[in-house]
């Protein structure tokens, strides 16, 4: 459902921030892409959700040029996308409910189908009962189940998550990835960019290593390093 | 933009003034001041055009006739000047009237008791429609038999046409100046709301809300604080217009007698609906470069 051919981008001051960039993910996917930093993890989950747009070559998400569409379409593109940030990313002024049904709000959605979908997803990330909480009185993990709640309320097809566990500790990390496990098991496709080693070699999922904004390998169940080199 | 998202986007204005109080409570006042600035130069411009343009109906010129004028005499320079070009009204005031008025309005200041007979001429007032044709018409009548004096205030004429169309042009060169000054400060106010929340407008991006999305909310923000901005704009200019004319009354009686007739739902309606409009506009200016996806 994702397909990349032969994407290249390079930033204005120059930096070239994926070279060649050949991908494929198909729909119901697991996939982590490490890497250590500046190798264009969060580049390639940018162009997904057109964040930024390839100098060369294109990218398609559900049979979408993604590069080709008109900055009015963008906003219709993102709600079939769902995504997760080290930062959480959560509005500070709206409380847990108000954030995940925020991505409700913009599609425009009648009122008691947001209740029902919000309440939903705030259960299947196990915080119903911290709904009118403010993003300030939740930990970071909590804070990190909200913006899962918030990237899958819309039902999307793929969710795209970066450095999802960046700022937490470990045990709260392997939470967070087994509830993404899960939601990913209920047919979503997931794409998970991170440098957490112990995450990543403990899954065996498929895992895409990046350097230099090229990918150097792609292995079916994968470790953070390759076995071939330790 | 369908009807949901306009009832959501006004709910949002209404939850987001409340949550961020002291910022709504900077841009208000600031909305309100101005406001009452640009009000009250608005009034004092309509004032003055009001003087201005009143003042000239009240002049009049005054034609004093020759002592050995007869009745005959006056009546036929009456409809002479009656059937000049700019002139509105023609008047007899014959010598015994001039008199009685003369003796009635200075009776307690001078002492006239002394003066044997009327020493007044008949006298002619003339009105003129317009301010600017005073000078012409009263040289005009000068030229005329039988005619004595004729006293046309020259220095007031000059003086209060100059001054109309000075306030023409200055009121409303100065009221452009004023409007986007106004426009500029709000947009200021807002840009630093804004500017606090541009990771907000970020974040609704990557969700996938529309820029109208977005915008709405905070243009209905900008419109309600420049509402309520107008009407205390309003009780600013009614408290120190109240104070302002009791002074005037106090000190120069003579002006408390050119009051402007404003209605006071459509002055409040008024500017009202300019805080509306300068706080919309002004939202709208602050956001737009926060928007480029």
């Amino acid at each position: 459902m994702i397909d990349f051919h032969n994407v290249s981008v390079t930033y204005a001051n120059g930096v070239q921030a994926l070279r060649d960039v050949d991908l494929r993910v198909e729909r119901g996917d697991f996939l982590f892409i490490v890497g250590s930093t500046g190798t264009g993890k969060s580049t390639l989950l940018k162009l997904i959700y057109r964040e930024e747009v390839a100098t060369r070559g294109t990218v398609v998400v559900d049979g979408v040029n993604v590069g080709k569409l008109r900055p009015g379409r963008i906003p219709k593109l993102r709600r079939s996308i769902g995504v997760v940030f080290q930062d959480f990313r959560l509005l500070p002024d709206k409380t847990a409910w108000e954030n995940v049904a925020f991505a409700r709000y913009v599609t425009g959605a009648p009122r008691k189908e947001i209740r029902t979908s919000v309440c939903e997803a705030l259960d299947l990330v196990g915080l119903l009962d911290r709904s009118d909480a403010y993003p300030h009185q939740l930990s970071g993990g909590e804070q990190q189940r909200i913006a899962i709640a918030r990237a899958l309320v819309n039902k999307p097809q793929v969710i795209l998550a970066d450095e999802p566990t960046g700022n937490l500790d470990p045990e709260t990390s392997w939470e967070i990835i087994q509830l993404l496990e899960q939601v990913n098991s209920r047919g979503t496709t997931m794409i998970i960019a991170s440098h957490d080693q112990h995450i990543v070699d403990r899954l065996r999922k498929r895992v895409i290593r990046l350097e230099n904004g090229a990918i150097v390998s792609d292995e079916a169940k994968g470790r953070y390093h390759e076995l071939s080199k330790s | 933009m369908s009807f949901r998202s306009l009832e959501y986007a006004i709910v949002e204005s209404f939850i987001s003034i409340r949550r961020n109080g002291l910022m709504s409570f900077v841009s208000v006042s600031t909305l309100a001041l101005t406001l009452a600035v640009l009000g009250a130069f608005g009034l004092l411009i309509l004032w003055l055009h009001g003087v201005a343009s009143t003042l000239p109906n009240k002049l009049e010129v005054a034609v004093f006739l020759e002592k050995k004028a007869s009745k005959q005499d006056a009546l036929e320079i009456r409809s002479q000047i009656a059937a000049m070009k700019y002139v509105k009204s023609a008047t007899i005031i014959p010598a015994e009237i001039g008199w009685e008025e003369f003796k009635k309005n200075m009776g307690g200041q001078l002492e006239l008791d002394g003066v044997e007979g009327n020493p007044l001429p008949d006298m002619i007032r003339v009105r003129v429609g317009d301010p600017r044709h005073i000078m012409a018409t009263a040289k005009a009548i000068r030229e005329m038999e039988h005619v004595d004096e004729v006293n046309e205030g020259r220095e007031l004429v000059d003086g209060l046409v100059r001054f109309a169309d000075l306030i023409k042009i200055l009121g409303g060169a100065a009221g452009i100046v004023l409007f986007l000054v106004t426009i500029f400060i709000i947009s200021n106010t807002i840009r630093l709301t804004v500017f606090a929340r541009r990771r907000e407008i970020k974040i609704m991006q990557m969700v996938g809300a529309t820029n109208w999305f977005i915008r709405l909310p905070l243009m209905f923000e900008g419109m309600i604080l420049g509402a309520v901005g107008g009407a205390i704009a309003c009780g600013l200019i009614y408290v120190a217009a109240n104070y302002i004319v009791k002074v005037v009354t106090k000190v120069m009686p003579l002006l408390a007698q050119f009051s402007i007739s404003v209605e006071p739902l459509q002055f409040v309606g008024g500017l009202t609906l300019v805080g509306c409009l300068v706080g919309a506009l002004g939202s709208m200016i602050s956001i737009r470069r926060f928007l480029k996806v």
